[in-house]
């Protein structure tokens, strides 16, 4: 089943009365539990493309569909996750967790913050405030905080980006393991290819501006231990993203 | 001094020994002036004897009651600024429709100074207990409307798309984003114009009262008493440095995340 729809999605920016077209023409449809990545080089459009599925804001031409719901502002069952983190600094953990579930009144919430403090490894931590936690810890906090509302969806724009190698890494096993025990769907933006490699299910490379899908790649799951394949994969991306 | 648009640190106790220094030169200066007779007795008292007054309208001259008073004052005009202020400022930083409906006005208001409200404010009120509260009312109203709608303002887009990518509606983002985000600042806000209110009391007394601190100033004027003039303004000056001490540290007890996140401070 097809969860996400992206059609024609085309962007202007216009800057002192000159426009410059940032997304041409952006197609791709997603399948309900895979892990899509978007993979493209810095400043080319990407975050753009999520703020526009985002609902966040408006595409120039082309339309969005959530299910058979035409994307026009933010959804709520699309969770989203930012690079910077955003937390709120006024709230502890287990608040900033709690946030989205106190907006729909949830009856079990304690029990839900609970839960995906948890899954994010935070046991411990619920009553501190974002200033006291290191980035990997915030971004673990942002991951649960989305979460917790339990969303059909998750967009994610290059939220480990920021993150040493190390913890990086633990966050990738950690989005799949969220994957595996939630089902949920996933689209990530990254320019990042080994994380890519790493994490997709589908690769849609990105062009230079304007933005277009030159390759659309598929990794089978059977190829995740298997190393040469890996980086074959890689050294195809390369050429491809190099040669456009 | 300021590098990079960043106050240079300063070492604590390098901090207070300079600002102890700094009183320390006044006082000599004062001491200088008075004690060796260089400006007259009856236009300025030595540091010694302002002391021995102040001690005295603590224990036989009733100041404390006075003292009292013009706290209360400043605190109904203070609060009721902010009961009328917070919401209007909070609602003119969000919506640019209800700024373009207040912001000429309180522009206007801003550049009359309070002086000029004194005959009308006893035109209405009489000289009263209203009438003093209305000044120190009038006085502030604009700036707390002015730099609360700048709080509410600046507060950045990055968590409001949070809020919205949550479903949260207008007043939800208004309620639990802007509103706490913003509160810092509207404390430090706050805490600035209580000085201005602490000033606006006195000038009200010293118009027309017969209680408070200002009015114990005029009356000391009046029977040549230059020592309690002396007393009296270093008792204003202290009440008044207690106030903005208490705010500080509400601000340290109140938002604690906000000093330690190093959240952008107006």
């Amino acid at each position: 089943m097809k969860l996400i729809k992206v059609e024609h999605i085309n962007k202007n920016f216009v800057n002192n009365g000159e426009s410059l077209k940032i997304l041409g023409d952006i197609n791709f449809k997603l399948d309900k539990g895979e892990t899509s990545i978007i993979l493209g080089p810095s400043g080319c459009g990407k975050t753009t493309l999520f703020n526009i599925i985002a609902g966040l804001i408006p595409a120039t031409k082309g339309k969005i569909f959530f299910g058979n719901e035409e994307i026009v502002s933010p959804h709520k069952q699309i969770g989203v996750i930012f690079q910077e983190t955003r937390l709120f600094p006024w709230l502890k953990v287990k608040e900033n967790i709690a946030f989205g579930l106190k907006l729909k009144n949830k009856t079990n919430l304690d029990e839900k913050v609970v839960k995906y403090i948890d899954i994010v490894g935070l046991k411990g931590f619920e009553n501190l405030y974002p200033h006291e936690l290191s980035g990997g810890m915030k971004q673990r906090v942002a991951v649960a905080r989305t979460l917790a509302v339990e969303p059909e969806f998750i967009l994610m724009d290059e939220p480990f980006g920021a993150l040493d190698p190390k913890t990086r890494k633990k966050m990738h096993e950690l989005v799949l393991e969220i994957k595996e025990k939630l089902d949920t769907t996933i689209l990530f933006i990254t320019h990042n290819l080994k994380e890519a490699v790493f994490l997709a299910d589908k690769i849609y490379i990105l062009s230079a501006l304007p933005a277009k899908i030159i390759k659309e790649i598929e990794i089978p799951k059977v190829l995740r231990n298997d190393k040469n394949k890996i980086i074959e994969i890689e050294n195809q991306i390369t050429k491809i993203m190099t040669e456009a | 001094m300021k590098k990079n648009g960043q106050h240079l640190e300063l070492p604590k106790r390098k901090y207070v020994i300079i600002a102890l220094f700094g009183s320390i030169i006044i006082i000599l200066i004062w001491a200088v002036l008075s004690y060796l007779k260089i400006v007259s007795p009856i236009f300025l008292s030595t540091p010694t004897e302002t002391l021995k007054n102040i001690f005295n309208l603590f224990v036989s001259g009733n100041i404390l009651k006075d003292i009292l008073v013009s706290i209360i004052r400043v605190l109904f005009g203070f609060i009721l600024a902010l009961i009328v202020g917070l919401p209007l400022g909070i609602f003119c930083g969000v919506f640019k429709k209800i700024e373009a409906f207040i912001e000429t006005n309180i522009s206007f208001l801003r550049y009359i100074p309070v002086a000029a409200f004194i005959p009308l404010a006893i035109l209405w009120f009489g000289v009263s207990e209203t009438e003093k509260i209305f000044l120190i009312f009038i006085g502030i109203l604009p700036y707390i409307i002015l730099y609360t709608s700048v709080a509410a303002a600046n507060v950045e887009k990055e968590y409001i798309e949070v809020g919205k990518t949550f479903g949260a509606n207008e007043w939800q983002i208004l309620k639990k984003i802007i509103l706490p985000r913003a509160l810092p600042n509207i404390w430090d806000m706050a805490r600035i114009e209580m000085g201005g209110a602490w000033a606006l009391v006195v000038l009200a007394e010293v118009i027309a009262a017969n209680s408070g601190l200002g009015y114990r100033l005029i009356l000391a004027q009046r029977f040549l008493h230059t020592t309690d003039i002396f007393a009296l303004i270093i008792i204003i000056g202290l009440v008044g440095f207690i106030i903005d001490q208490l705010f500080k540290l509400g601000y340290f007890y109140l938002f604690p995340w906000a000093e330690k996140s190093k959240v952008k401070r107006i």
